[in-house]
């Protein structure tokens, strides 16, 4: 269950800077000097937001489902994993109103 | 001018008195060294890269110079400075060769301005290379020096893939080999003109042999190559010869396991490493049997190449 569900995006271009393929991403976290590699769901929650612009949980995770013809129940727990991952990392933030 | 085309005694002068210059692309170094040890080898070593010419720039100086120490005998250690300052203990004659280098990787290390470096072995088949990323002990320089040794390869680089920031080539950087344990045999055996200092023990790595680059591959210093193969090897002695496709995230993260100064440059280091990957065909190779991985990597650049004639 996802309990927070503001919407999410990617931190801005001034802080991230990242290459996709297939299944897999590099992030290079440019204020911290990480680099982290993203599979699996982390990597296709990133190149969605990537793509789709910033979404909120629920919607991800009716994404998600709909992706992996899982009940949306079935993907929240991994899904919520991935974005706590994401967002300690510092690589997706809140989208905020100006 | 070439070190080699130096007479032994002029050579001796010059290493005693002001040096000598080689431009070695990334850097120009002085060396200099009163060591007889040195003079013998350092000819047998560099004997065919050209002398740069006296005013040309020197980005640093590496000495190595006999110590007196109570606790050995007189003049049998040699220190190693680089631009005057003590940069390693002090080690047993016979490590003079083994030092020089160290000073370069140091240097090129931390002052190989213009160029992303990174840990590998690189080789070029024409103009693609196949570069060899990896940890000590994974065998990337026995390959190197394997594949060099059939005539089919030249190399580029040891110790150090030295990427263009502007063009995003390799760039060569043919210096001698580093062979550890008895490979030197194993790269005889397959390239008899084959030249090697003096077998040197190490505390850490063991006995370690220098081979000569091959005057070919220093001919062609000034010609850099694409980047075509990327094959990370895992030295494997109990198991078969096994080449597998690799995914570019992990290539990529195996790369930047193995940069010096990585992020000097920002996102343009990012995007240079990322712009290699997309350009490469990433590999593993679990080997065992010398023949068999050269083999194996000659396979490699051969279906490459039917498979752009068929493109074309």
């Amino acid at each position: 269950m996802v309990a927070d569900d503001a919407a999410l995006r990617l931190a801005g271009d001034d802080q991230i800077v990242w290459r996709r393929w297939q299944h897999e991403v590099i992030v290079y976290h440019l204020a911290s000097g990480a680099i982290h590699h993203l599979q699996g769901v982390a990597a296709a929650v990133f190149a969605e937001l990537a793509d789709g612009g910033p979404r909120p949980p629920s919607g991800l995770a009716r994404w998600l489902a709909a992706e992996t013809d899982l009940p949306v129940a079935q993907v929240e727990g991994p899904l919520a994993v991935s974005l706590e991952s994401l967002s300690r990392c510092q690589l997706i933030v809140p989208q905020t109103t100006p | 001018m070439t070190v080699g085309s130096l007479d032994p005694q002029a050579l001796r002068q010059r290493l005693a008195g002001p040096g000598l210059q080689i431009d070695l692309g990334p850097m120009v170094t002085r060396v200099r060294s009163t060591l007889p040890e040195f003079a013998a080898l350092f000819p047998l070593l560099y004997g065919d890269w050209p002398l740069a010419p006296a005013d040309t720039f020197t980005d640093f100086t590496c000495e190595l110079r006999p110590t007196l120490s109570l606790r050995h005998a007189p003049h049998r250690r040699v220190l190693c400075l680089i631009d005057g300052q003590p940069a390693f203990a002090p080690q047993g004659r016979g490590m003079c060769g083994l030092l020089f280098e160290w000073a370069l990787n140091w240097s090129l290390a931390n002052h190989g301005l213009g160029h992303l470096m990174f840990h590998a072995a690189v080789v070029a088949h024409g103009d693609d290379a196949l570069i060899l990323p990896a940890p000590s002990g994974s065998g990337k320089s026995t390959l190197a020096a394997a594949l060099v040794a059939t005539g089919r390869w030249r190399l580029l680089s040891d110790e150090f893939a030295v990427l263009g920031v502007e063009d995003g080539l390799l760039h060569p950087l043919p210096r001698p080999v580093s062979l550890k344990n008895d490979m030197p045999r194993a790269i005889a055996a397959l390239a008899p003109d084959a030249r090697f200092a003096p077998t040197v023990p190490t505390a850490h790595k063991g006995p370690i042999t220098l081979m000569r680059p091959p005057a070919a591959s220093v001919a062609a210093r000034a010609r850099p190559a694409r980047p075509r193969w990327l094959v990370t090897p895992h030295y494997t002695p109990e198991g078969d010869t096994l080449l597998h496709p690799q995914s570019r995230g992990h290539a990529m993260m195996g790369i930047l396991e193995q940069c010096f100064e990585w992020g000097r440059r920002g996102r343009r280091d990012f995007d240079l490493v990322a712009d290699l990957v997309e350009a490469v065909t990433p590999h593993t190779l679990a080997h065992a049997d010398l023949g068999r991985a050269v083999a194996v990597l000659d396979g490699l650049a051969s279906s490459s190449a039917t498979a752009a004639e068929a493109a074309a």
